[in-house]
């Protein structure tokens, strides 16, 4: 899914960092909104996310190497910043999570995009945590190891994190069934 | 993956997917332009207060009989010769301690990144970067816990590139910079190690690059490391490239190894 390594390695490949980062925006932005809207809870603050990101991406560009370090920053800048909204909306106030059984999506006309709204909805309502490993693992599709790594948290506590959101994912998802 | 992880899994793929494709692609673009062109503006307007406070401090010093040498250290952007190819003087006031050396040609023109403890300088149009940073704190190879190294420690742990299959590493010797005790070494990188080169406090993530540096595969590190004495952390500086992969790589190493010893007899610690 992230993969560009052929593409990094074209003909086409911009040298100058304007040019490279206004190339790796074109190819990795709707991607990057996608995991933004999946961390956090509007679609404003994803585009932010994303904006600051490519920003700091195009500050730091120096510093990094290679097309997996460009990637992998601006994945990584997308959850930093994301982390970084949350705790700052936590403080300002008491964050709500709705109650189970008033999915949005419960009049959905689809079964199946309901189920899949429903889902959504119950990572949304995780602990931000327990959310930030459901998201890592099964969207960026990154090892326990990884999310151990870009979490600063050791795997042993990614592994409990995910096994008591897959739990959590589970009774939520019988509850509305 | 069970049938409740994929599900999940493609839940959260068709959820991002939508997201993504109702996207305004063109206004999101506008505000990127937007955002480097007022990064630029920053950029262009600190470098020309930085040059004039050097110039400034010099002009002082010279007006009061002070050495250029003494001198209070300024941020390091290239002095008033930097357009020529004489080497560029830089003062690395964020290192403890502080140094001032004097630079290849081309890092006038490099695109420099600049952090707590740390210079780095890319040049612009080749593979060469050069890098300084005062090591307070990294990640060893295989580590999980960060760590604060002292001068032997870092030796070790660069030593340890070959020994831990990251690489190969060659031409270890002991010198002096400045009179003070160093280590210089290759270390050409077959794999990567995030915040294996330098994080800013014991409590950084170390794949974070804002506040802990890598080191990439497919690059060479011809690296000098010197000894601060135990009140301070040791000193790692580098020029690496990525040319030893390349048909010249031979003379690529030579030209690059004799240019980090060039500007390492110039460096003077504050």
């Amino acid at each position: 899914m992230r993969g560009t390594d052929d593409q990094w390695g074209s003909v086409d490949a911009p040298r100058s960092r304007g040019a490279a980062v206004t190339w790796l925006f074109h190819l990795h932005y709707r991607r990057l909104l996608g995991l933004a809207a999946l961390l956090v809870d509007d679609r404003g603050t994803a585009e932010e996310i994303v904006q600051d990101a490519f920003e700091r991406l195009y500050r730091r560009w120096g510093a990094l190497r290679s097309p997996e370090a460009a990637l992998a920053y601006l994945d990584r800048s997308v959850l930093n910043g994301a982390r970084s909204r949350l705790r700052r909306r936590f403080t300002e106030r008491s964050y709500r999570l709705p109650e189970a059984g008033t999915s949005p999506s419960a009049e959905s006309a689809s079964v199946d995009r309901r189920q899949r709204d429903d889902l959504v909805t119950a990572v949304r309502q995780l602990p931000q945590r327990q959310r930030e490993v459901i998201v890592l693992r099964y969207y960026l599709d990154l090892s326990e190891d990884q999310i151990a790594g870009w979490l600063g948290v050791s795997p042993g506590s990614v592994k409990k994190h995910t096994s008591r959101a897959k739990t959590a994912l589970q009774k939520r998802m019988e509850a509305w069934a | 993956m069970n049938e409740f992880t994929s599900a999940l899994s493609a839940a959260l793929h068709e959820e991002a997917e939508e997201i993504a494709m109702s996207a305004d692609l063109q206004r999101a673009e506008r505000q990127l332009q937007e955002s480097i062109r007022s990064v630029d503006r920053r950029r262009r307007v600190w470098v020309a207060v930085a040059a004039a406070a050097a110039i400034l401090v010099v002009a002082a010093g010279i007006t009061l009989g002070v050495r250029p040498e003494a001198a209070p250290p300024t941020r390091p952007v290239p002095t008033a010769t930097s357009r020529s190819p004489e080497p560029v003087a830089v003062h690395a006031d964020h290192l403890t301690p502080p140094l001032t050396v004097q630079l290849p040609h081309w890092v006038a023109s490099a695109d420099p990144s600049y952090y707590a403890n740390g210079y780095h300088y890319d040049q612009r149009d080749g593979d060469r970067a050069i890098t300084l940073f005062s090591v307070g704190y990294m990640f060893p190879l295989d580590a999980t816990k960060i760590a604060h190294p002292g001068y032997a420690a870092l030796v070790a742990h660069w030593k340890a590139v070959q020994t831990q299959g990251y690489g190969t590493v060659s031409d270890v010797a002991t010198t002096t910079v400045d009179g003070r005790p160093a280590t210089t070494m290759t270390a050409r990188l077959s794999r990567g190690a995030d915040g294996f080169a330098y994080c800013q406090s014991a409590t950084d993530v170390r794949t974070d690059p804002d506040t802990c540096t890598a080191v990439y595969p497919g690059r060479t590190y011809h690296l000098a490391i010197v000894d601060q004495g135990p009140a301070a952390p040791p000193t790692l500086v580098w020029e690496s490239s990525t040319t030893d992969f390349t048909s010249n790589a031979t003379r690529s190493r030579a030209a690059i190894a004799a240019e980090l010893a060039t500007w390492l007899a110039t460096m003077r610690f504050h």
